[in-house]
Order: structure tokens, then C-alpha cells, then sequence
């Protein structure tokens, strides 16, 4: 009571302290009577209840609506798949050697010629591709010709060998199929094992000029952090590094890198469908049309429909009159070859993009083939550096070819007249796609660009993969819907189908499963609800909770300050009084 | 033995190779994302800015479709505007920023921070147009300027809300994780500008800003008759630069020549440079590797020097193969090459041996058959003149 008394006097205001009278004051001032005990019990009982509201109803209320939805992912799985762990890589090319009947022993020449190809590369067994050789069932020789069966046993390569008196060794590679013939001088009966080292030594040749070019691609593929030696992750310098120098082959000509990188610096990234762009531009007003349609139907659409099990194309047509040329390239006369002739550097800006209408509206990669005829004054118009044909490549991008017609030209531009202008574009789709400059067999070629493709795509989703898996570390305020968890979750799936088709030999099917696998992994990696201004500094965070917890706060803390002090003041007095 | 053999040679492949390919640029595309982040007349400078560096980069040869070009575009047509439907960077009026075709792809109200982090990372809705995205994979380069008003780690948005430097590197490192750069070059022209980028932490970015942290970044100078301040300083500097030494695409001037021609004392504030995370050497890079499009081109008969590549490299791979087999071995491709009308016609004649779809044309019928219809056709439209002439004179 004393200590009452006396805090109250020293809350008076000086002016309402009135010394002479303190004495009567402290007489006349009534004290409250004193709490009833319920009262008391009624009162921590309120500032109990309002604790046990605040701790077992706003606390996980306030956790519940705060906390940002991360639906579960594989991580490990993920950060598995991306270091490649999960999944050995393997392209075993089939490769069926059709023998003569009448010639002697052709599974040894097999085996010779196996262990040739294993010698050739010290670590075939640890590389990604390797040919598997197998003699053709004699049986089936005349079912090899059907096209249904070769489709079936995932051949590679058909190698027939056939005794030629005239020539030696050669061999000759069909231009549209699989078959590669091997002629060999017929076996003299003194000299038999001596010819049939000759012959396994030169299949082998063979084979390794056919395959070594693909193969080294498919494994800078399956390396793709060295094709970018610049950039170190910060993140994941340290797993780089460790994969780099498990994996990198330990010598890989330097020539034979800059060569794979300027052939893949030139490929468009892999997509299911291109659209494809055609454009005439005319520096003049003629020609006015041009035999587009049938020209595409004649010379290209047999080559698209090839392309058809690794990617769809539409096409798009348009002619453009009076288009200049940037006005950055400049043309000059050439008094030897009576021509204008373009530099290099001239062809580097040889788009005028300010003012060619090239923008597509279609959502697929497109690559776009312009056919330019140059203005009369300036015709011909040629690159000398070109050996072939007036034209050059644009990597990621297209081709352009420059035509030249007479002082005269028609009024439309017959498909014959775009007969090598086509083709060159073919060539250069095939180029831009990816397909390989060599063998000269066609369907090898695309055989070669669909496992460079899925080895592309695979590369791709499971990078893909790890980059989430990263973010999703990294960033720990973004919020994880549940459809990034099954897309994961299918790319994963997806994935492991199409290694367990590479691994059968049956890259058709590995290349849709790992289309699937790509899609979804982008599906999850770019889906929107993931967008988020994720950074609030300290200071936002405080200005957003003080005006509402502060006056929450504030009686909460102050009720429970007073009763632990009035049950401390209580204890002191009923110790005083005992 | 034959190990230690290998690996001194990688060694010394990947000391040969490494600043080869530093040496030069290894982008294919170039793609530049210019942002103007405020609004209203008297913010007239900010929209100038982003117009002249959008003129810039058009003029080095970065076609449209890949600019993105963000801005409140409220300026040209202002009923404050004294020269409606133009927008000047000089009190000379020399260039109307806004005359011939100019492509925005986000405008007004779309100038938002969710919309400006979307953009980089490509999180966007399916329905999104190719306009409107960045579709840059990791050989592109990618240019990014940024102007409005902005503080100690944040720009604002159009008065209503605000981007962090925080927000922005994490936006870079997603844009790093998914491979959707090869190179940046960042630009920032705000106050305090040069706090927006020290948060970076991805490879492969260079920044540069016009001011450091507590300093203001001015305006250049007003036109009086348009009644508001033009142009700030740092863009006018560097507009300076780019416009009397890069002429045009092909100008090999560096980024380096660039960097040294800005002078604190005409800025009027400390531009800032950051190079730590950037790889190359300042002095080889152009800049046009940035802001132009310099396209990479192949002429066509690097088919027949890559069999020549091929040779050597086949010797360098241990192949005891003498020229002449060589030759010989490839004269299928030569054919091939030399003949490669035959990629699809040989393909359709020999159509037994292969699986692929080939289909076959009868050109000869469709030909026949497209004359006769429009023979027809034509017979046709004369006839019917013939007789509605007839009709009418009667």
C-alpha cells in the first residue's frame, strides 16, 4: 500500500502537490477494497485465454497463410539425372556384314575386325557409341531388301562385300540407302589369310570413317559443360569441375572441339516442329511471282517427309518487290570475273532486318531461306569466296542464296529456274538441322542426326532438371505448385524409357520418349505461378507486421507483466506474513 | 606410360584452347531488352532515353523481333506535347525518336516488375505472343538498359511499385540456370544506378551504371520548347560515343573505347563498371558483340574445305589413310556434294532399298492437269465477258 501511495504522489504534477496537507491527504485517500479472490481467478483466467487463443490459434494460422506452398520434388533423383548418374548413355550401332557364300570364314573376319574397331579406341568400352558387328542371316538376305525388316532391327549400316578383280579395296556408299558396298580382290587360293587381314583392316577403315565423326559428337553431347568453358556456374562450380575431369576423354584433338563447336554453334536447338520461311526479294519489281508451291512439293518435301520421324515443318511463302540491301554492304566491280562480288564482312550484314519483313508469328523455331535477286545495276552479283552456288548459311538462323537472271528476266520464276536454289536450301536445312556433312548415304545421315538428337534431348531435360533442382535450393521463398511436381516427375519417367531404348538400340522411340521428357522438364522449369518478386527486405517485412502486432502485442505482454508481478508481490507479503 | 601421355595432351589442348575461345565471341543471335520505367510528361527524358538506344541498336542491325522494347509510351501523344506524335533527345529536334516504325511490345500499364521478371525468365502465359517474349537461348547475347527513377537497390515501376537488385540477380541467375544467355551487357541509367548491380552473381554479365550509391544521375539539358528536360547525361554520353564512332555494324571500336570515353566531370556523376563476372577482356569486345547484330555467315563451300578439315584431322585421329585412299574413299560424298540435286531425288527413285516416307509425285500429271484447269479457267472469264458484252449491248 505504501509503495502505492507514494508512486501516485510522484506521478502528481508539481502544481497539484500540496506539501502542507501531504500528511491529511494520505488520511483522507480511500484505498479500493480489496480484489474478491474470484475476481482475481476470473482475471488470469481472460489473460490466459487470450495466450492460449493467441499461441494455438494465430500462431499456426499466421504459419499457415504465410508459409509458401513447396510441393515435394525428387530432388536427389533430379540432381542425379542432371550429373548423369542415372542413366549410362549408350548407342550400340548394329552394323550387318552381308558375305559372299562363296567366301571363307566370314565370322572370323568379324571378330578380327571387332577387335580392330575396340583397339581403335582405347576406351570403347567406356564410350557412349560403339558398333556391334553381326553377319546377315543367309536366310534373310532377300528380307534385308524389305524395307519393314531393316525398320525392325535398327541396323545401322549394311555392309555387303563383294569380290572385284579390277579395282582392289574401295568401297561405295549408297546415296539412299543403308548399304555400303565393299569390293575387295577376289582371294587368291596362296595368298587367303593375307587378303582376309587386308579386308579386316579395311572395314574397319571403313567403319571408323563412317561412324568416328558421330561418335565423337555424340560424346562432346553428353559433355555439355565443356561446350561452354566460360561459364562456372557459381552454384555448381564445384560438381562441374568434378564431372570434368571424370569424364573429359583424355585426348581429343583440339582441331576436332573447334570443328564439333562450329558444327554446333550452327545447329537450331532441337523442337518437334520448325516453320520454315520462304521469301523472294527483288530488288526491282520483276520477277512478280515465282513457281514457289511446286517447286517445295518437287525438291523438298520428299527430304521433309525423311525428316518426319525427328521433326515436323510448316512453311510459310512470301515475295517481297523493291527490297534493298542493307545499305551497309557495298558491292564491287571485279573487272577479272566481270562481276559485282560481295566480302565477307558484307555478308555478315547482308539482312537489311530494319526494313525485310522477317519476324514470324509462329511460336516454333523458324528458319528462315531467302532467294534474293539483285537490282539489274548491280547484276551479277556473286561471292567469290563460295564455291558452288551464291549463297551462304546463317547459323541458327537460315540461308540465303543470290540469283542472278539476264538483262531480261521472266515475269515469274518457273520451278526450274528455283531447281538450285532448292537444292541449296536443302542442303542447308539438313545443315542447320544437324545432319552430318558425310557419309553420302542419306539415311545414314538421318539415322545419325536421330541419335544426335536424342542424345540432344536428353542432355537437355535432364540439365533441365538440375537447373530446378538448383532454383528450387537457391531460392527458397518461390512458392512449388503440386503440376511442377508431376511434370518432374513425368520428365523423370519419361526419361528413364528413353535410356532404356537408347540402350535396346532403338533411337526413334528413345527420341519421342526424350521429346516427352524435354517438354515436361520445361513445362515445370518455366511455369508461371513460379514468377515471383521473391526478395523483401528486412525493413518491409517490419513495416507490414508492427502496425498490426504492435497494439495486438502491447496489452497481451503488459497483462502478463502485471499478474507475474502480482503473484511475485503476493509470494513476498505471505513469506513477510509467515 | 601411354596414360601420362593422354593427359599432358589434354592439358596442353585445353591451355591451347581455352583463350582461343575467349578471343572471340561465340554468340549467335543478339537480342536487347530496353526499359523505360517511368511515366508521365515530366518524365519526358526517360522515354528519349530508351527511344534513342532502341534507334541505336535498330541502326546496328538487331531487327525488331528481337528487341523488346518496355515503356509507358504516354509521351509522343500527350496533350502537353508542342510537336504531338514526335519525341525528341536534343533540343536541335535533329531526330524524331518517334517517327518511322517503332515496335513497343509492352506499353502503359503492362510495364510492370512481375511482367519485367516474367520477360527474362520466359514464365509466361501460353498465350503470350512471340513479341512479347525472349526467346534467347545460350548463344545469344543479350543487351538489357534500364532508365527511370530508382534509389539505394531498387528501381521503381511507374510510380506504383519497385524492383530490388536482388530481385533482378536472381532473375539472372534463372535466366544463367536455364542457358538463356551467352554474353550480357546491363545498363542502367538512374540514380544511384550502380547499386542495382552489385547483387549480381551470375557468369557472363557486365554492368555498367551511370551513378554510384548516393549520387543523383541528372539530365542533360531542356528544350524549352517542349517545356521538360530531354535526355540525362549518361545515355547522352554514350549516344555521344556511339554515334560518331560506330558507324555502323562492321566498326570493331570496344567496349573498353566506350568505357574510357566517359568522364565523371560531363556526367555530372561516377559511372560504375563491373567486370568481375565477366570473362572476356574488355579491349576485345565489341561493341556491337552487344549492341548490334553481327551475324556469323558460312558461305557454302566450307562443305568442301570440311572435307579438307577432315583429312587432316582424320591423320591427327592416327589414320593410316594416304591422300589418294582418302579421296578415294570420299568420292561418294564429293559426289554428293557436287551433285546434291539428287538429296531427294534419289531418295524417291530408290525407294525399295529405304524405309523412309518418300512419297512419289507424278509431276508430269499435276502439271497436266493444273494447265488444263487454268486454261479453263481463263476460257472461261472470256467467254463469260464475251457474252455479258453481248448482253449489255443488247
Amino acid at each position: 500500500m505504501d509503495a502505492n501511495t507514494q508512486l501516485r504522489d510522484a506521478a502528481l504534477p508539481p502544481g497539484f502537490q500540496d506539501d502542507t496537507n501531504a500528511a491529511a491527504a494520505e488520511a483522507t485517500y480511500k484505498n479500493p477494497p480489496p480484489e474478491a479472490p474470484e475476481t482475481i481467478r476470473t482475471r488470469s483466467w481472460v489473460i490466459a485465454s487470450f495466450w492460449i487463443v493467441a499461441i494455438f490459434l494465430g500462431l499456426p494460422l499466421w504459419h499457415a497463410t504465410t508459409t509458401i506452398y513447396r510441393a515435394p520434388l525428387p530432388m536427389q533423383e533430379m540432381q542425379n539425372w542432371s550429373e548423369g548418374k542415372l542413366c549410362k548413355t549408350e548407342f550400340p550401332l548394329l552394323v550387318e556384314v552381308e558375305a559372299p557364300p562363296s567366301f571363307p570364314d566370314a565370322e572370323s573376319l568379324l571378330k578380327t575386325v571387332q577387335h580392330a574397331l575396340d583397339d581403335a579406341n582405347d576406351f570403347a568400352a567406356h564410350k557412349p557409341h560403339h558398333l556391334r558387328l553381326r553377319l546377315a542371316a543367309k536366310k534373310a538376305k532377300s528380307a534385308t531388301e524389305d524395307p519393314k525388316a531393316d525398320k525392325d532391327e535398327n541396323v545401322a549400316c549394311l555392309l555387303r562385300l563383294l569380290p572385284d578383280s579390277r579395282n582392289g579395296f574401295n568401297h561405295t556408299v549408297h546415296s539412299s540407302s543403308r548399304t555400303v558396298d565393299i569390293h575387295y580382290p577376289p582371294p587368291s587360293s596362296s595368298s587367303q589369310s593375307s587378303i582376309s587381314a587386308g579386308l579386316a583392316k579395311f572395314v574397319a577403315e571403313i567403319l571408323e570413317v563412317l561412324f568416328w565423326q558421330e561418335q565423337e559428337l555424340i560424346e562432346h553431347l553428353l559433355l555439355p559443360q565443356t561446350s561452354n568453358p566460360g561459364s562456372l556456374n557459381a552454384l555448381s562450380s564445384q560438381s562441374v569441375d568434378e564431372s570434368r575431369d571424370k569424364k573429359t576423354p583424355p585426348a581429343r584433338p583440339r582441331a576436332l572441339t573447334a570443328d564439333i563447336n562450329r558444327r554446333m554453334s550452327r545447329v537450331v536447338k532441337y523442337s518437334p516442329s520448325y516453320h520454315l520461311t520462304f521469301s523472294l526479294f527483288t530488288a526491282t519489281s520483276t520477277p512478280a511471282s515465282w513457281d514457289i508451291e511446286s517447286a517445295i512439293s518437287q525438291y523438298l518435301t520428299p527430304l521433309l517427309s525423311a525428316l518426319s520421324s525427328i521433326s515436323n515443318f510448316t512453311i510459310s511463302t512470301q515475295v517481297q518487290y523493291y527490297a534493298s540491301i542493307s545499305s551497309s554492304v557495298t558491292p564491287t566491280y571485279d573487272e577479272q570475273l566481270h562481276a559485282w562480288t560481295l566480302k565477307k564482312e558484307d555478308l555478315s550484314s547482308f539482312i537489311n532486318s530494319a526494313e525485310w519483313p522477317l519476324a514470324s508469328i509462329s511460336n516454333d523455331p523458324n528458319l528462315n531461306f531467302i532467294l534474293y535477286i539483285p537490282h539489274p545495276s548491280i547484276t551479277p552479283l556473286t561471292i567469290p569466296s563460295a564455291l558452288h552456288s551464291d549463297s551462304f548459311l546463317l547459323p541458327q538462323w537460315g540461308g540465303v542464296t543470290i540469283l542472278n537472271l539476264d538483262q531480261n528476266p521472266a515475269e515469274h520464276l518457273s520451278h526450274v529456274t528455283l531447281k538450285p536454289a532448292m537444292e541449296t536450301f536443302a542442303t542447308h536445312l539438313l545443315a542447320l538441322l544437324g545432319a552430318p556433312p558425310h557419309p553420302a548415304s542419306l539415311p545414314i545421315r538421318l539415322d545419325s542426326l536421330t541419335r544426335q538428337r536424342s542424345a540432344e534431348v536428353l542432355v537437355s531435360a535432364s540439365s533441365t532438371l538440375g537447373s530446378l533442382q538448383r532454383l528450387v535450393n537457391a531460392l527458397p521463398s518461390i512458392s512449388i505448385p503440386a503440376t511442377v511436381s508431376t511434370s518432374v516427375k513425368d520428365s523423370i519417367r519419361h526419361l528413364s524409357l528413353a535410356c532404356e531404348e537408347l540402350r535396346k538400340g532403338s533411337f526413334v522411340k528413345a527420341l519421342e520418349m526424350g521429346r516427352v521428357a524435354q517438354e515436361e522438364a520445361e513445362k515445370a522449369f518455366f511455369e508461371r505461378t513460379m514468377v515471383a518478386q521473391v526478395y523483401f527486405p528486412d525493413e518491409h517485412k517490419l513495416a507490414v507486421y508492427l502496425p498490426l502486432l504492435g497494439p495486438v502485442s502491447v496489452p497481451l505482454v503488459l497483462g502478463i507483466f502485471r499478474e507475474v508481478k502480482r503473484v511475485l508481490a503476493e509470494r513476498r507479503t505471505r513469506q513477510g506474513i509467515s | 606410360m601411354k596414360l601420362s601421355g593422354w593427359g599432358s595432351l589434354a592439358v596442353l589442348s585445353t591451355l591451347l584452347y581455352t583463350p582461343l575461345c575467349l578471343a572471340h565471341s561465340q554468340h549467335t543471335s543478339n537480342w536487347a531488352v530496353l526499359v523505360s520505367t517511368s511515366r508521365f510528361w515530366f518524365n519526358y527524358r526517360h522515354l528519349a532515353n530508351v527511344l534513342s538506344m532502341y534507334r541505336t541498336v535498330k541502326r546496328l542491325g538487331i531487327p525488331d523481333s528481337q528487341i523488346i522494347l518496355m515503356l509507358s509510351d504516354d509521351v509522343a501523344c500527350n496533350p502537353r506535347n508542342t510537336f504531338p506524335g514526335t519525341v525528341y533527345n536534343n533540343a536541335d529536334r535533329a531526330i524524331d525518336l518517334y517517327g518511322d516504325n517503332i515496335e513497343v511490345d509492352y506499353r502503359g500499364y503492362e510495364v510492370t516488375v512481375e511482367n519485367f521478371i516474367r520477360l527474362l525468365t520466359d514464365r509466361v502465359p501460353p498465350d503470350t505472343p512471340r513479341s512479347k517474349r525472349l526467346l534467347t537461348d545460350d548463344r545469344s547475347n543479350i543487351f538489357i538498359y534500364m532508365t527511370g527513377h530508382g534509389g539505394n537497390e531498387f528501381l521503381k515501376f511507374q510510380d506504383a511499385e519497385e524492383i530490388s537488385a536482388f530481385d533482378i540477380a536472381d532473375a539472372f541467375q534463372q535466366m544463367f540456370e536455364k542457358k538463356r544467355y551467352n554474353e550480357m551487357l546491363f545498363m542502367i541509367d538512374t540514380c544511384q544506378a550502380n547499386t542495382m548491380y552489385s547483387k549480381f552473381y551470375s557468369p557472363n554479365i557486365l554492368a555498367t551504371g551511370s551513378s554510384e550509391l548516393d549520387q543523383s544521375s541528372y539530365s542533360h539539358h531542356a528544350d524549352n520548347d517542349v517545356g521538360v528536360a530531354v535526355i540525362d547525361r549518361y545515355t547522352y554520353f554514350n549516344l555521344e560515343y556511339l554515334e560518331t564512332h560506330v558507324k555502323n555494324a562492321s566498326s570493331k571500336h570496344t567496349l573498353a573505347d566506350l568505357f574510357n570515353s566517359y568522364d565523371p566531370v560531363k556526367i555530372a556523376s561516377t559511372p560504375g563498371i563491373r567486370t568481375d563476372l565477366f570473362q572476356r577482356d574488355l579491349s576485345e569486345v565489341l561493341i556491337t558483340d552487344f549492341l548490334g547484330n553481327v551475324q556469323s555467315v558460312e558461305v557454302d563451300g566450307d562443305g568442301m574445305r570440311l572435307d579438307e578439315d577432315l583429312l587432316a584431322l582424320a591423320r591427327g585421329a592416327g589414320y593410316n589413310i594416304s591422300e589418294a585412299e582418302w579421296k578415294e574413299a570420299m568420292r561418294g560424298t564429293r559426289e554428293f556434294y557436287e551433285a546434291s540435286p539428287s538429296v531427294s531425288e534419289r531418295s524417291t527413285l530408290e525407294q525399295k532399298t529405304w524405309a523412309g516416307p518418300a512419297r512419289v509425285y507424278k509431276d508430269g500429271e499435276t502439271d497436266f492437269w493444273r494447265t488444263v484447269m487454268s486454261a479453263g479457267a481463263v476460257a472461261v472469264c472470256f467467254v463469260g465477258y464475251w457474252l455479258f458484252s453481248i448482253v449489255d449491248k443488247a
